[in-house]
Formats: C-alpha cells, sequence, structure tokens
C-alpha cells in the first residue's frame, strides 16, 4: 500500500508500507497521479517502512520516474536502508534517483 | 429463461403426481425436455444415460432414500458436478445438512411453491453451465500451457548440446531451471561461438508467468539472430540486447542479466552483467568462495546503455574452477523457518560446498531442503567447470 501523506511547499510525500511489490502497484500509481494532479514539482518517496521489494517495484519507480518528467516533477527517495538499499544498489537506481537519508 | 429452454431435467419422484407438478411448474417457464424416474436404481441409470443439464430428487424413496442416490451420482465422475436439488415434504434443518454435506445445491419443499421452482431452477441451471464453461476453460488453459512449456523448455540448451561443449571445449556445465508457475521469465543459454570460444547467459525477466515466458522467446531470438563474431564481445551484446529489448518492452518491463565469453584454451572469461545477484567463483583448491558483482541498470528500461551503466569483468578459470550464475530466486524465495539465505546465507552454502566433490548437487540439495514450495519466483542457475583436458 502507497498513500500521499501530504503536500506542502509544492513537495508530495508519498509513504510505502512494508511490502513494495505487485500487490502496492493500483495504490502507488495513485498517489503518483494524485500528486502529480495537485501540480507539485517534487514527489518525495518515504521509504522508511520499506522491508522488502521486488522487481515490480523497480518497474513502478521507472514509470513513475518518466511520468513525473514530462511535467518538470523530480522524484527523490528517502530514507532508503537494509534490503530496499540493496536492490537500488544492485539495479543502479541510486544512481537514476537522488536518495535522502 | 430462453438460454436455458432446451435444459435435461430429471425429475425423480415415486409420486406421479408429484412428478407432474414439477413438470407442470416448469413447463409454464419454458422447460421442455424432461426425464423421470420413481426409483433410485432407475434414477442412477438414466442420469448415467442422459447427462441431465438438473436433477430434482425426491428424499424419501421407496426402496432407496433420495440421499442414497446421491452419493452415488457424487461419486461418478462424470456426473458429480451435476447440480441435484432435493424435494422434500419435511423442512428439517437435520435433513438439510445431510443433503449439503452430500454434495446437493439446493432444497425445495412441498408444497412447491411455483416462483420459488422457477427461480431456484433458473439459479442452478446458470450456475452449472458457468461450471461447465470454468472447466472447458481450465482444460484448455492446462493444455495449451504445458504446449507452451515445451516451447520453452525446446529454447533452453539441449543435453546433446551441453555433451558437445564438454566434449569440444572440457566445459561441464551443470543447471536447474524451476518456473514458479507453468511458465518462467527466466532464461538461460551455452553456444559455442567458434573452436576456442563458448558464451553463457542467464536472464531473469521482472514478473513470472506467461507475459514473462514471452519475452524469454524475445531474447533468445535476438541472440539467435546476432552474428556470432559480434557476441563474443559482451560490451556489445548487451548493449545490442538493451536496445532492442528497450524497443520491445512494455515501459515498466526488464530483465536482469549475466553474459559471459570464455576463452575455452586460456579460461579467461570476460563477462558483463546488470542488476544481477553477485556471480562466484568456486575455486578447486577449496579456497573461500569468489564473489563477482553483477550490479547495473536493467535492461530494456533505457535506449541506450552506457558503460557505467553495467558492470564488466574479466576473471580466470583454473582446471577444476567453476563460475556460478543464478537468479535471484536462489537467496530471495523463503524458508521454512521464515528466513531467506540472502547474500550471506548463500556464501555460507558454497563455503560448505566446496569441501563436497559434487558442488553444484550439494547447493542444490541444501536449498531444496528447507526451502518452501511452491516456489513464489522462477530459480535458475547455471554452473560452468573448467574440465581438465584430457
Amino acid at each position: 500500500m502507497a498513500q500521499v501523506l501530504n503536500m506542502e511547499n509544492n513537495i508530495a510525500t508519498i509513504l510505502i508500507d512494508k511490502d513494495f511489490n505487485f500487490e502496492t502497484h493500483k495504490s502507488f500509481r495513485n498517489a503518483v497521479k494524485e500528486s502529480l494532479e495537485s501540480g507539485v514539482k517534487q514527489i518525495i518517496l518515504e521509504f522508511k517502512e520499506v522491508e522488502y521489494m521486488d522487481s515490480t517495484a523497480l518497474g513502478l519507480l521507472m514509470v513513475a520516474k518518466d511520468t513525473a518528467s514530462e511535467v518538470d516533477c523530480e522524484i527523490k527517495l528517502q530514507n532508503v536502508a537494509g534490503y530496499a538499499r540493496k536492490i537500488l544498489e544492485m539495479s543502479q537506481f541510486d544512481k537514476k534517483f537522488e536518495i535522502l537519508n | 429463461m430462453d438460454e436455458f429452454k432446451g435444459a435435461k431435467i430429471l425429475i425423480v419422484d415415486d409420486q406421479r403426481h408429484n412428478r407432474d407438478l414439477v413438470k407442470f411448474f416448469l413447463q409454464q417457464a419454458g422447460y421442455s425436455n424432461f426425464i423421470e424416474a420413481d426409483n433410485a436404481s432407475s434414477a442412477y441409470d438414466l442420469t448415467l444415460k442422459h447427462i441431465p443439464d438438473i436433477i430434482f430428487l425426491d428424499v424419501q424413496l421407496e426402496e432407496e432414500s433420495g440421499f442414497d442416490v446421491c452419493r452415488k451420482i457424487k461419486a461418478q465422475e462424470s456426473l458429480k458436478d451435476i447440480p441435484i436439488l432435493f424435494l422434500s415434504a419435511f423442512n428439517e434443518t437435520e435433513n438439510k445438512v445431510i443433503g449439503y454435506k452430500l454434495g446437493a445445491v439446493d432444497f425445495v419443499n412441498k408444497p412447491i411453491n411455483h416462483y420459488e421452482l422457477m427461480a431456484r431452477t433458473h439459479v442452478h441451471l446458470k450456475n452449472g453451465q458457468l461450471l461447465k464453461q470454468l472447466q472447458t476453460y481450465q482444460a484448455r488453459t492446462s493444455y495449451e500451457l504445458e504446449k507452451a512449456k515445451k516451447t520453452q523448455n525446446s529454447i533452453l540448451p539441449s543435453k546433446r548440446e551441453l555433451a558437445a561443449l564438454q566434449e569440444n571445449h572440457y566445459l561441464k556445465i551443470e543447471s536447474v531451471f524451476n518456473s514458479s508457475s507453468e511458465l518462467a521469465g527466466d532464461y538461460w543459454k551455452a553456444l559455442e561461438l567458434d573452436d576456442q570460444h563458448v558464451m553463457i547467459t542467464l536472464a531473469d525477466f521482472s514478473g513470472h508467468g506467461v507475459y514473462s515466458a514471452l519475452n524469454t522467446v524475445r531474447i533468445d531470438l535476438l541472440i539467435a539472430q546476432a552474428n556470432k563474431e559480434n557476441l563474443k564481445n559482451p560490451k556489445k551484446t548487451i548493449k545490442y540486447l538493451n536496445k532492442n529489448l528497450h524497443k520491445a518492452l512494455p515501459s515498466d518491463e526488464f530483465c536482469s542479466l549475466v553474459y559471459l565469453v570464455m576463452n575455452t584454451q586460456t579460461g579467461v572469461i570476460e563477462y558483463v552483467a546488470s542488476n544481477s545477484p553477485d556471480l562466484y567463483i568456486l575455486k578447486a583448491d577449496g579456497s573461500e568462495p569468489v564473489a563477482l558483482k553483477g550490479k547495473g541498470f536493467p535492461l530494456g528500461l533505457t535506449k541506450n546503455l552506457e558503460d557505467s551503466d553495467f558492470t564488466y569483468n574479466k576473471v580466470k578459470l583454473n582446471f577444476g574452477d567453476s563460475l556460478m550464475a543464478y537468479s535471484d530466486a536462489l537467496t530471495e524465495e523463503a524458508h521454512e523457518d521464515g528466513s531467506r539465505w540472502l547474500d550471506e546465507g548463500l556464501y555460507n552454502v558454497l563455503q560448505e560446498a566446496q569441501a563436497s566433490d559434487e558442488k553444484f548437487e550439494y547447493i542444490l540439495d541444501k536449498f531444496n531442503a528447507t526451502v518452501n514450495k511452491p516456489l513464489q519466483d522462477d530459480l535458475t542457475i547455471v554452473s560452468v567447470t573448467r574440465t581438465s583436458l584430457k
């Protein structure tokens, strides 16, 4: 499950819960869509609760990045640790996304 | 009601006026195809002969009870899905429980209410039809998936091809290919490029099942179409595969890749890898396993891969050494105690395997002993050992 936590100062924060996988895809897409429709210029994906992510999550991140860049919105990842950090390093997504910790 | 007008209806009651009444009500609803039985044994025989679409069965028959008839029908594979509605003068819960446990779908109490009979009949004919459609669909899908699985297996290296690589290049290649569903999103290949070079590749497409499996055919075609000289260059090959997969794959699909070319005379391996778990060299001298990084940007997500987007490395296998590559199911699948091997767990197993004569078998046995089945993701492991010259 992913949901918009807050939206202020033109920044939306989306919280992702512990399993970032296929089950998350609908709520994640909706949260990103909601954020982009409100006109924010930055989306922060909050990873502090993420314990597990799989290949679906990488696909979701990539699609979100492409969609956001079409409206000049940047996506950043926050508090990435543990297993999620390992997956992002293995895929070199840590070079494609700015990670705030 | 029109769609079920032609339904075959079996009415079983030892009282003729009861059978006539049920028939009369159903005729009002447009049904006309009736079979009648007044005792248990002809009820069963007629069911076997006509395979009705629905059965109305009186609970109180003379020689045997309706329950016994129901039990007999439900025990027959070809008849067990026919909906059976009991007709009963007694509205006792105990009877209903027995009837439902035997597999009946409904009870119709006597005196029969016309509208209730019509409504229940329609519902159960509809459900029966849906069940038949589902069973047909499942049977067809199972058959097609079996055929597709055979096609998928046919693109993997055959025993004959691997035997030829052993004979001509002194390479022992061991592998495991387990799909988590009928079809796998994993792929691997071993190919002779010339009399001194062999390539081995392993790809893991995102997701698993049918759409992932289709992607394995894509990459196999890309490799088959490529010039063998170009395939000797791992950097060129990974860029070629990425470019073409990017064109073909939907925006959220991608694959991990390990691609290596071995000079089988010198044992030198050049490899590229992307989004791949660590590869390992298991040395013949029993020393510590050597981890080789496989990180990189997944293939298919962007149009062009730069050199910095994937791992490139050169290593050497001495005689007796093995190189092992695998899809991430090996480290990620949950085991009986809820744990996953992850990198550390796999490394421990590889260390133990070093003491064994059959390292590959040791690793696989260890994995299979405790992993939860069925697997949640496809598992592929490929190990190439450089055997000594004769």
